[in-house]
């Protein structure tokens, strides 16, 4: 399981997310607004499950910003975050 | 005729100039002169069928249906209320004067709440002199920020906004901004800072509001408090003040909710805590009516 898979099924089981599947998420489809549409509310929960699965930290809303545009952009986060 | 309103913004209903002038007559004379021209701003404000509208669905749940003379009265003394707060939040930014009293032992409350280390969440409403509320939270010795709204015509200013006024001791979180500013509130949630909030009146859609009784009618109210103290795992004190006087205030914690982590984005899950918060905002506006200040109305469904 690849990095943007396991951050999908993060994203539909931890989110709980009705009538979507891992399938429905492209790598850059966005995650708020038109995309996925996920809200602010779901921005908090994300960065929680984010710090919760993989151990990484989005410690501010410049981080955070660039973090939460897409799977794409959480997985480099992540990759980048979890080596140092 | 009153229709009462459900979208609400915060652009003062006077112009700059008009505001110019009580700060012009505080600089001057001080708080009187201020509350002797209200009398007429008042009187002519209350005149107004919009103006009243913005209030009607409130008084119309708290105090049921009356005469129109009394109906009329009793929305000049409420809009009258308010405008003394303001006049007497514009007097503690230009000459420094206001006297807060907290009830005995509250203030350790917050303090011991904060001193945990997990972050604190005050959740307030538009009531009594709610605006000054956080000047008297300094003596809580963590990084603070208040959730404020600030529309570019809104030109009534915060007390720390006039001209030699007391610089805050708090940073501001724009609810408009990215994501809603939810993430610069959990940072400092997380730095065991403090975050101000409003527990009675929502920016968000549909899904950012959760159902509550309040005064004995479902009130739709924010769900954002709630789910940044889950996710957090920070304690929320929700804490009222009022207006006792002319530069008198008193300040409280109504209630301490314990929000068990994990809830997840589902809001409904937050609905027993937002429950507490409207049973005391309902025990409120029970007491002191004419100092509920939510001037739109709470209890329509949004889209």
């Amino acid at each position: 399981m690849t990095l943007k898979d396991k951050i999908k099924a993060m994203l539909v089981t931890g989110l709980n997310l009705p009538d979507v599947t891992e399938d429905d998420i492209a790598d850059d489809t966005p995650l708020f607004g038109d995309g996925l549409g996920l809200d602010s509310l779901d921005a908090v929960e994300v960065v929680v499950l984010v710090q919760q699965r993989f151990g990484v930290t989005i410690r501010d809303m410049d981080e955070g910003r660039v973090a939460l545009r897409s799977v794409n952009s959480l997985a480099e986060f992540i990759e980048r975050n979890s080596a140092q | 005729m009153e229709t009462p309103r459900r979208r609400w913004d915060s652009r003062s209903l006077g112009s700059r100039f008009a505001h110019g002038i009580f700060y012009a007559a505080i600089r001057l004379g001080g708080r009187w002169p201020a509350y002797a021209l209200l009398c007429f701003v008042v009187t002519f404000y209350t005149c107004l069928p919009q103006v009243r509208a913005r209030s009607v669905a409130y008084r119309e749940l708290r105090f049921g249906p009356s005469k129109w003379i009394k109906t009329w009265l009793r929305c000049y003394a409420l809009h009258m209320n308010f405008a003394l707060t303001l006049v007497d939040r514009a007097v503690f930014g230009i000459r420094k004067r206001f006297d807060m009293l907290a009830e005995l032992g509250h203030p350790q409350i917050l303090r011991d709440l904060a001193a945990q280390g997990r972050g604190l969440i005050v959740l307030t409403a538009h009531v009594g002199c709610w605006q000054l509320g956080m000047s008297s939270l300094g003596d809580v010795d963590v990084p603070k920020a208040v959730v404020m709204l600030r529309d570019e015509a809104d030109v009534d200013r915060q007390y720390f906004e006039h001209a030699g006024g007391r610089a805050p001791d708090f940073s501001i979180i724009d609810p408009r901004g990215p994501l809603g500013g939810m993430l610069e509130m959990l940072d400092l949630l997380r730095r065991g800072g403090m975050v101000c909030m409003m527990g009675d009146r929502d920016f968000g859609g549909a899904r950012s509001q959760l159902a509550a009784p309040l005064m004995g009618r479902t009130a739709w109210l924010p769900a954002s408090a709630y789910h940044l103290a889950s996710a957090s795992g920070a304690p929320v004190a929700v804490v009222f003040s009022r207006r006792t006087g002319p530069g008198r205030g008193y300040i409280w914690v109504a209630e301490t909710l314990e929000i068990p982590p994990g809830l997840g984005r589902e809001t409904s899950a937050y609905t027993p805590y937002a429950r507490r918060f409207s049973d005391a905002l309902s025990v409120y506006a029970q007491r002191w009516p004419l100092q509920f200040f939510n001037f739109y109305d709470l209890w329509t469904e949004p889209r």
